[in-house]
């Protein structure tokens, strides 16, 4: 009975979270749905979007909703890495002595919202870099913890292509999802400009606390998988890579595959998508659901899919149908 | 726990017991059937209990590997229930992970199991019924074929004859055969007959092409050599002739000439000059006379130029000339003129017995030597024409070693003398006489060596030869 009420506890979190991040935010259940995962998972998210279809408002959304300290970072080409993670300064005492204080930057925080990531210089991109998979922030040789629950959910527009600096691979990889904002559907438009026209802003009430985030990750992390599902969730990351020649698909369209995080974040992902959906195990239909997110951005498709016109998701399509022929 | 899990293991387990009987008798009597079968088309005959051991011992291998192959084993199952159930890899989990415990682990159990509960078994499928129907129907199909097919009727089959081809070693050893035979002291008579004979054998033998008709052919000539020796020698039907008259007179001299015995004869013919010497010249005379006269008389017609039966009836004769005159003449006169008439008996009958033993040891020879040279044993011959009939046999053809006195026939049966393998004496075609074999088989034996060495010989001879020796020299060779 203790167990079954952790895991009611844990949906009707969920359930909670869901309906109030629906007041801010119209349609996109796929992206509220992978954004609540991530969180729990303790990763982070990149979203990317056409400017208007809800990215910062969704952060905004989020972080009341989780009842979190939360920061907006807006990337620009002038953004210091100081101004990410904070400075040194000289302040006088109180007997009027100078003294050099840690003055922390907008990243201590449970929640960043990165906003237009790629607008920023590789070397303020990079401050993220250590943020971002440690959770720790290093400045004049001292180091300081962040607390825990820790998100970075970044957007980034895929439009303005003009004085932006695409994100390196190695802070791709630190996103444990990349999520497609798509523009709304006329019907989902209507709502959004009824609701707007109400107010623009945040209605969405806290629901959910760090604690509580913790122990629901350490309940989805009890979730089982047996051993076929997880040598699937490896062969499909393996079969990204070119080089070891296992797989057509990749030999064809990927000019590099994912790293060993993307099997680590469709496994974790997995289960805690599982416990979200009233199971109470890891399925193939959870790897599935979550390869594109976790692919995506992992993976560097070539010409050759330019060529046939093929975008990084349908790529991912076929790896998936490759991969499940393989494992009959 | 997982007693939804078990109901589905069970249902598969029995739906695999059947199957695995099925097919393991289909296969049985399929096995059976054909065994049958394919026996009766080599026309062999089994006990009708064999089929039937080999068909249980074929079924149960055959459905204990089926059974081996379809049983359900639990990860087996599960992978069915979730693919079957749509169950997304909950029951797989729950076998994985069923001994180990957790908060999650006994509620995904727990679900699992109640989800298997409330389905029907029979909602998962055991496999198409239709495939379980095909090894039964062909076992059927077979047993009928098998109950059908007659069994083959055996028709012996005549094995091919070996060829013959007349070699030309055994064409040489029948040409020198011929020529021996020529060159021996048969009489001319049953000489010239035999050497047709054999000469006729050789030109036959050289357009026989089959075995059988070879050895037909020469135990043929063999026969016809017999019969001419038979033809030209009295002393057998003299001696039985003289026997079956019942003159007891002569009995014992017919006896000595039935076994061919010249020393016997001549002792005989003494003991009857002095039983008439002892009755001063009387009237046995007469009565010896009338015996030799009637016991021949049956043998006249056929032998009367017989040099045997002149001997014999010359005695007769003379005894009776000596008889009828002796009155007219001193008792001196008449015992001179028996001695003389005993001692031309002795002597013509001795050199008839002498020439009819040579005729009889040159067709000895030439058989024996047939028979060496074509590979035919004595036992192939027709009975009575067996050819180890020694010098000195009885009536019925038998040698007879104690009643055999003749010094020519002795064998070497003595103390410290060396014992051979036959007591027959053997024409020495270097000396021209009839000598103990012993005499010369050394000689035969080396030359024959040098034959076999020189490679002229076939190796199938070889064998034969070295047989032949070994048997001469009583395995001391």
């Amino acid at each position: 009975m203790e167990n079954m009420e952790k895991v009611q506890k844990f949906n009707g979190v969920i359930e909670n979270v869901k309906s109030e991040l629906r007041k801010d935010v119209v349609g996109q259940e796929d992206i509220v749905e992978n954004v609540i995962i991530a969180i729990i998972a303790g990763g982070n998210v990149l979203l990317e979007g056409v400017p208007g279809v809800g990215k910062t408002r969704l952060v905004r959304s989020l972080g009341k909703v989780l009842s979190l300290p939360f920061s907006r970072i807006q990337f620009t080409p002038d953004l210091m890495p100081s101004d990410v993670t904070g400075t040194v300064v000289m302040q006088k005492d109180e007997k009027g002595n100078m003294k050099s204080v840690f003055r922390g930057g907008p990243i201590f925080a449970n929640l960043i919202l990165a906003d237009e990531i790629n607008r920023a210089t590789p070397k303020t991109q990079s401050a993220m870099l250590e943020v971002m998979q440690e959770h720790k922030v290093t400045v004049s040789n001292n180091t300081y913890k962040l607390d825990e629950p820790f998100f970075v959910l970044a957007t980034e527009n895929p439009i303005e292509q003009d004085g932006t600096y695409p994100l390196p691979e190695a802070q791709m990889d630190r996103f444990m999802f990349k999520l497609i904002m798509k523009f709304p559907a006329d019907s989902e438009l209507v709502d959004i400009v009824k609701m707007t026209q109400i107010t623009m802003d945040e209605t969405a009430q806290a629901v959910i606390d760090g604690p509580t985030i913790l122990e629901m990750r350490a309940l989805a992390a009890t979730v089982p998988v047996i051993d076929e599902v997880l040598s699937y969730a490896i062969r499909l990351v393996s079969n990204t890579h070119p080089e070891l020649e296992k797989c057509s698909v990749a030999q064809k369209y990927i000019k590099y595959g994912a790293s060993p995080r993307a099997a680590q974040a469709l496994i974790t992902c997995a289960k805690v998508r599982a416990l979200m959906h009233g199971n109470y195990n890891v399925s193939y239909e959870d790897i599935d659901a979550l390869a594109h997110a976790v692919l995506r951005h992992r993976i560097k498709i070539n010409y050759n899919a330019v060529n046939d016109r093929l975008g990084v998701d349908e790529v991912v399509d076929l790896l998936i149908k490759e991969t499940k022929k393989a494992s009959k | 726990m997982k007693q939804g899990f078990l109901k589905f293991k069970k249902r598969f387990q029995i739906h695999a017991i059947v199957k695995s009987v099925i097919f393991g008798a289909s296969v049985g009597l399929l096995s059976a059937s054909a065994l049958l079968t394919i026996l009766k088309r080599q026309a062999v005959r089994l006990n009708p209990f064999l089929y039937v051991l080999i068909g249980v011992a074929v079924a149960a291998v055959c459905g204990g590997i089926l059974y081996t192959i379809l049983r359900p084993t639990d990860k087996k199952l599960a992978k069915k229930l979730d693919k079957e159930l749509q169950l997304h890899e909950k029951v797989q989990t729950m076998i994985a992970f069923e001994n180990e415990s957790g908060d999650i682990l006994e509620l995904q159990r727990a679900d699992t199991d109640l989800r298997l509960k409330e389905t029907p078994v029979k909602s998962v499928k055991t496999g198409r019924i239709w495939k379980h129907t095909v090894m039964p129907v062909l076992a059927v199909a077979m047993t009928v074929v098998a109950a059908i097919v007659p069994m083959k009727e055996i028709i012996p089959t005549q094995a091919e004859e070996p060829k013959f081809e007349l070699s030309s070693w055994q064409e040489t050893r029948l040409t020198e055969l011929i020529a021996e035979v020529k060159a021996s002291d048969m009489e001319q008579a049953p000489k010239e007959e035999v050497v047709v004979q054999l000469e006729g054998l050789l030109s036959a033998l050289k357009t026989v092409d089959k075995e059988s008709v070879m050895k037909q052919t020469v135990i043929g000539t063999i026969t016809s050599v017999k019969q001419i020796e038979d033809k030209y020698d009295s002393y057998d039907e003299l001696g039985a002739t003289m026997l079956a008259s019942g003159q007891e007179q002569v009995a014992s001299l017919a006896s000595a000439l039935a076994k061919m015995s010249s020393l016997t004869a001549k002792q005989e013919l003494s003991v009857l000059k002095e039983s008439i010497k002892e009755e001063t010249l009387g009237e046995d005379m007469q009565t010896l006379e009338r015996a030799i006269d009637g016991s021949v008389a049956e043998a006249a017609e056929e032998w009367q130029s017989d040099a045997l039966y002149l001997a014999l009836t010359k005695l007769a004769d003379d005894v009776g000339y000596v008889y009828g005159t002796m009155e007219s003449y001193t008792q001196t006169w008449a015992i001179m003129k028996l001695d003389e008439a005993f001692t031309n008996a002795e002597r013509s009958i001795d050199a008839a017995l002498l020439q009819q033993r040579t005729n009889k040891e040159t067709a000895e020879m030439a058989v024996d030597e047939l028979l060496f040279i074509f590979g035919i044993s004595e036992t192939e011959l027709p009975k009575g024409e067996n050819s180890s009939v020694g010098t000195g046999s009885d009536e019925e053809g038998e040698y007879d070693p104690e009643e055999n006195d003749d010094p020519l026939n002795d064998g070497g049966l003595g103390d410290g003398e060396v014992v051979y393998g036959s007591n027959d004496t053997i024409y020495d075609y270097e000396t021209g006489a009839f000598v103990s074999y012993g005499e010369v088989l050394d000689r035969y034996f080396s030359r024959a060596t040098e034959q076999k060495f020189s490679g002229d010989v076939p190796e199938e001879l070889q064998q034969l030869i070295d047989a032949y020796f070994a048997k001469l020299y009583n395995g001391s060779k």
